[in-house]
């Protein structure tokens, strides 16, 4: 199978793990949000922590973890929100 | 005076106007209009604070204030219902967040005023840094998007 190259962006206090522009992570090519997930746990400790608090976003839409991944798409990760 | 159209963006990084949302959703048959304005403390949790950095995803913040707007409108029974929320960096008395909302009576008026700030604070994504004399700064800890709210 071929690996599909997605990109990732972080928001909040996912940008000081994350950068605060989107760059590119390789899945393989039936990968869902789940394993994206956890490519991204293995970068460091603190954002292995914050990552299951998160939601993740592709494009303008909140999706669950079993969301298929496609080539292309921007994956945004929305730790817990404080608006207001 | 400004209107605020229904096409108006939810999530905006000028100056917010409450005249423009009043004059934007005006309604000849409602009696009664709440209005809420969240500002700039200049501290938080016994400490100082000398400004906020607000941030939001601009797609999916837009998308879920305009559905918890309907949300608000149908479980209050109110015609109305309107959520601007700032972002970018604010001072200490700058508003953050306006809401209004029309009924034709007033409980139901304050109630989904309420309501709508609430559900805004709660789970739409946005952010909120907060900067300290001393130059450092923190993220507000918040609520999780992939928690039930009431669980």
């Amino acid at each position: 199978m071929t690996p599909v190259e997605i990109s990732v962006e972080g928001f909040g206090p996912a940008r000081d793990h994350l950068g605060s522009t989107p760059f590119a992570l390789t899945v393989p090519e039936d990968a869902v949000v789940a394993d994206a997930m956890r490519l991204l746990e293995g970068r460091n400790d603190d954002l292995a922590t914050l990552l299951p608090r998160c939601a993740v976003a592709v494009g303008d839409e909140i999706v669950p973890l079993t969301h298929p991944l496609h080539a292309g798409d921007l994956v945004a990760v929305l730790p817990p929100v404080a608006g207001g | 005076m400004t209107r605020a159209s229904a096409a108006e963006p939810r999530i905006q990084e000028g100056l917010l106007s409450l005249d423009a949302l009043i004059a934007g959703t005006e309604r000849p048959d409602c009696g009664a209009l709440a209005t809420f304005v969240g500002t700039v403390r200049d501290h938080n949790e016994g400490r100082a604070v000398t400004h906020l950095v607000y941030s939001a995803h601009v797609p999916v913040a837009d998308k879920l204030i305009r559905a918890i707007e309907l949300e608000v409108q149908e479980a209050h029974g109110v015609p109305v219902c309107r959520v601007v929320h700032r972002v970018g960096r604010l001072d200490i008395g700058d508003a953050a967040i306006i809401a209004v909302a029309r009924a034709p009576h007033r409980a139901e008026a304050f109630d989904a005023a309420r309501a709508v700030v609430e559900a805004v604070k709660h789970r739409v994504p946005i952010w909120k840094e907060e900067f300290f004399p001393d130059g450092t700064s923190e993220f507000v800890a918040g609520c999780s998007l992939v928690e039930e709210p009431d669980a």
